[in-house]
């Protein structure tokens, strides 16, 4: 059986408003500081358009910024989960469960997981933008 | 069956359960009524093991609730008194949520949700968002919730607390479902006559002790040692005064506006003899009957000032 906790919480935090919301930020956010840096890459004088030997600081730049996209992100995520519990007045009714202390961190732990990762694999189509370009193998 | 022995739960300073010993029988319904701050939530609390008391045990069915907590919570459904819902979750998926805190496996929770839900009057609302519903049904939502792990001992802090008189009704039809499948059930509120009629022992819980304890009637006979007598005359009434004022066991006689009060000590056979003895003087009685003994009244009497020291 799938941990009760991490059910429910990937069931209604992908139905709020809130996820989209984070995944379209977070990849605006993204491909916007991509760009930026293509722009950048595209000044230089003496090439004139793309230059493919940066490339590959292209994409260790963008996936420098994924990194501190996502240092900032994970506490936001999980900090709150269980005092939120105690906010929304759930806590309780979680606690007297035969559900133990663990495995109710364990489910919220792996909920906040498992948004991180679908953000990464959504920023996927913008990394391989590099790839189209040539430079990176 | 539940057993309290001495328990003691201290706030810092604050004792909010101070010695308080009590037996739950098997099948019983348990009123447990205080003004707030009583210790009704804490001592309800720890029977549910979500606290630990200071001193003091909690014993069911002879395992000790903070010794084992874990054993003993599939035998308890515990309904707080302020709970929340979440958001985005359906009404079957609230409950199949919390069957599955209780690892109920995926075949047997169809069918478990759809009956509780029947009993508590939600299956029309099944499929919709649980933060939608109006207080009532969340209310009887968290009982269903309560319910789905069929435990033995129920332990519901005020039920009805903030619910209009329909859902009130409502919520004590649901409760007297249950009494009849047998359950023990241990109700609190500050209400008492909310419970007089579902209950059949009630507690009367006061600065953390045990004030009153016994079935509404034995409550009430301890501390009314008078009973009212209302009579209604079609004649003279001042000619059924002066004949009750020759009767014997006669307190008191209070004039109201179309009745007569009196405040009768004597046994049942001396009031029947009151009634012959009335009749007999040609006095045309239309009422004569025992005035309910108030249960408000009893209860500011128990309770008196608790409110103002506590809160």
């Amino acid at each position: 059986m799938i941990n009760p906790v991490l059910r429910r919480e990937l069931k209604t935090k992908l139905r709020s408003w809130k996820a989209p919301t984070l995944l379209s930020v977070y990849l605006v956010i993204l491909a916007s500081f991509g760009g930026l840096i293509m722009a950048i890459n595209e000044l230089d004088v003496y090439t004139r358009g793309f230059d493919p030997r940066g490339a590959l600081s292209i994409y260790a730049l963008l996936a420098g910024c994924q990194l501190g996209l996502i240092i900032l992100l994970v506490p936001a995520l999980t900090s709150g989960t269980i005092s939120g519990e105690r906010e929304r007045q759930t806590l309780d009714l979680l606690l007297v469960t035969k559900l133990s202390p663990f495995s109710i961190i364990i489910g919220k732990l792996m909920a906040s997981i498992s948004q991180i990762i679908l953000l990464i694999l959504a920023s996927i189509p913008i990394f391989s933008i590099i790839f189209v370009f040539g430079g990176v193998s | 069956m539940l057993e309290i022995q001495n328990l003691v739960k201290k706030y810092g300073k604050f004792t909010a359960v101070d010695g308080l010993s009590l037996t739950i029988n098997e099948g019983e319904i348990f009123g447990f009524v205080g003004p707030n701050g009583a210790g009704k939530t804490t001592t309800m609390k720890i029977i549910a093991g979500l606290l630990s008391p200071t001193s003091g045990k909690v014993l069911i069915n002879g395992v000790d609730v903070t010794a084992h907590p874990r054993k003993l919570r599939e035998k308890i459904g515990y309904m707080p008194d302020f709970f929340g819902v979440y958001d985005n979750l359906k009404v079957d998926e609230y409950m199949d949520f919390y069957a599955g805190t209780y690892n109920i496996p995926y075949s047997d929770r169809e069918a478990i949700i759809d009956n509780l839900l029947e009993l508590v009057d939600l299956s029309h609302k099944k499929d919709d968002y649980v933060d939608t519903l109006s207080r009532g049904m969340k209310q009887r939502l968290c009982l269903a919730r309560s319910l789905v792990h069929d435990p033995d001992i129920l332990i519901l802090d005020e039920p009805a607390s903030g619910l209009d008189p329909r859902a009130r009704v409502e919520m004590k039809e649901v409760l007297k479902q249950l009494k009849t499948i047998g359950k023990t059930i241990i109700i609190s509120s500050h209400i008492l006559p909310e419970l007089a009629e579902l209950c059949t022992v009630i507690g009367i819980i006061d600065k953390g002790k045990i004030a009153a304890y016994g079935t509404v009637a034995q409550i009430m006979k301890q501390l009314t040692q008078k009973r009212m007598i209302k009579i209604k005359t079609m004649g003279n009434m001042e000619e059924l005064i002066t004949v009750l004022k020759e009767q014997p066991n006669i307190h008191d006689i209070f004039e109201k506006m179309d009745e007569v009060e009196i405040e009768f000590d004597g046994d049942e056979h001396q009031l029947a003899n009151l009634l012959k003895n009335i009749i007999q003087r040609d006095i045309p009685i239309i009422s004569f009957s025992e005035k309910e003994g108030n249960l408000e009244d009893i209860f500011m009497q128990i309770t008196q000032g608790g409110e103002s020291q506590n809160d």
